[in-house]
């Protein structure tokens, strides 16, 4: 299976991750949201106390649309390759060199800030529960009823994409396999998605948000750790293009 | 097929086996969970992982109940008015030495109050947020009753 880069394959591997990116910043539409004001009021009489205006919905979670921090790369390294089936080699190195970086610097800028509001938004979360019972019932109201349920459907439907994002870029070119980088960046993102499947099911439904939340932080700073490994690799082309700039 | 590719499938093969895994684990995780097992439980995990959260501080609490020290002194009843600050989310602890009503708003927005009954000796932790909040104390009507300021006693 060696030979030319078969394109149809490359096409739809391209579009399966493409997909994976859209459905994990739509995430939110399609999480949470429900009413969960019975659940509240049941939760509310064992604690003991009195809110009859207390209304809970169901929240939409971070973890899921974090896992977009990591899975933008993929999407990014793979039309980084198509863009080479269509420009000249010299000009594709220009514009790698400097996407990366300008790129890996967006993404470190957006992954801290985004991982400091989880973070802060996990800080609250904690001093909310333990806060009995005052802080406990507001909790509850804002965070206590994750739906595990459509966060399920969600992963899974990313997870088969992942998959055939997979299989198909492997169709399309067998020597993606020895791109290493690639391989790990790919890896990551299937452990990312088991990850989160996984703290999900790990607490009664109370604590999920508090877990949903940790796993966000983790993608965070995972996006963190590959921006800066895109931002170390982006530099040789970037002195390179420079060079032959100033030449010229 | 290749070396290569037999890895490859085994490696989507345990992905999805461990991705099942984490999906049928929920089954076992306790279903909806306890509410008060897990705010009661201030020595445990959730406790370690995000701190006490910050006192409210004495000179930030004012009001018309009456106040010595770390005691504030209901008479009938009374406003405990927490003062806005930085801070997003503080808490004012209170132990009662008498049976007491204690309403005040939830706070981050939410529109709704909350009142809870406390008997002698029980130990209440009111959240407040950054804006401030105002917390009824009632003890009865020409009763008088008094409460303690908890982390403000020195």
């Amino acid at each position: 299976m060696s030979g030319e880069l078969r394109k149809p394959f490359f096409v739809v591997a391209i579009v399966a991750i493409g997909l994976v990116v859209l459905v994990e910043l739509g995430s939110t539409l399609l999480i949470g949201g429900g009413d969960a004001s019975a659940a509240l009021a049941r939760q509310i009489n064992d604690l003991g106390v009195s809110a009859p205006r207390a209304s809970g919905e169901e929240p939409p979670g971070r973890g899921v649309p974090y896992l977009v921090l990591i899975d933008v790369i993929l999407l990014y390294t793979v039309l980084l390759m198509g863009a080479a089936l269509l420009l000249p080699d010299r000009l594709h190195g220009r514009v790698q060199g400097v996407t990366t970086l300008i790129g890996s610097i967006v993404l470190i800028i957006v992954a801290f800030i985004m991982g400091l509001i989880a973070f802060i938004e996990l800080l609250i979360m904690v001093a909310l529960a333990t806060a009995a019972p005052f802080g406990t019932v507001v909790y509850l109201a804002i965070w206590g009823f994750f739906p595990r349920g459509d966060a399920a459907v969600v992963l899974s439907l990313l997870m088969f994409l992942k998959l055939a994002f997979c299989v198909f870029l492997v169709l399309a070119h067998q020597r993606f396999l020895q791109n290493k980088g690639l391989v790990l960046l790919v890896l990551t993102s299937l452990v990312c998605n088991i990850i989160v499947a996984f703290l999900h099911g790990l607490v009664p439904i109370i604590l999920v948000s508090i877990v949903d939340d940790i796993a966000a932080i983790i993608f965070a700073i995972l996006a963190i750790i590959w921006a800066i490994v895109l931002l170390i690799g982006s530099i040789p082309a970037v002195v390179k293009a420079v060079r032959v700039t100033v030449t010229q | 097929m290749d070396n290569k590719q037999k890895v490859l499938i085994a490696v989507l093969v345990a992905v999805v086996a461990l991705f099942v895994v984490a999906i049928a684990v929920r089954g076992g995780s306790g279903g909806e969970g306890d509410a008060s097992t897990v705010s009661s439980d201030r020595d445990g995990l959730l406790a370690r992982l995000g701190g006490d959260p910050a006192a409210v501080r004495p000179e930030e609490i004012g009001g018309d109940c009456g106040r010595q020290g770390p005691q504030v002194v209901v008479n009938g009843s009374c406003d405990l008015q927490v003062g806005p600050s930085e801070q997003r989310m503080r808490v004012v602890r209170l132990r009662t030495a008498a049976d007491i009503d204690v309403t005040a708003p939830a706070p981050e927005d939410a529109d709704f109050e909350i009142e809870k009954e406390l008997a002698a000796g029980d130990e209440v932790a009111v959240a407040v947020d950054s804006g401030g909040a105002s917390i009824e104390l009632d003890c009865g009507f020409n009763q008088q009753c008094t409460l303690t300021l908890l982390g403000s006693e020195t």
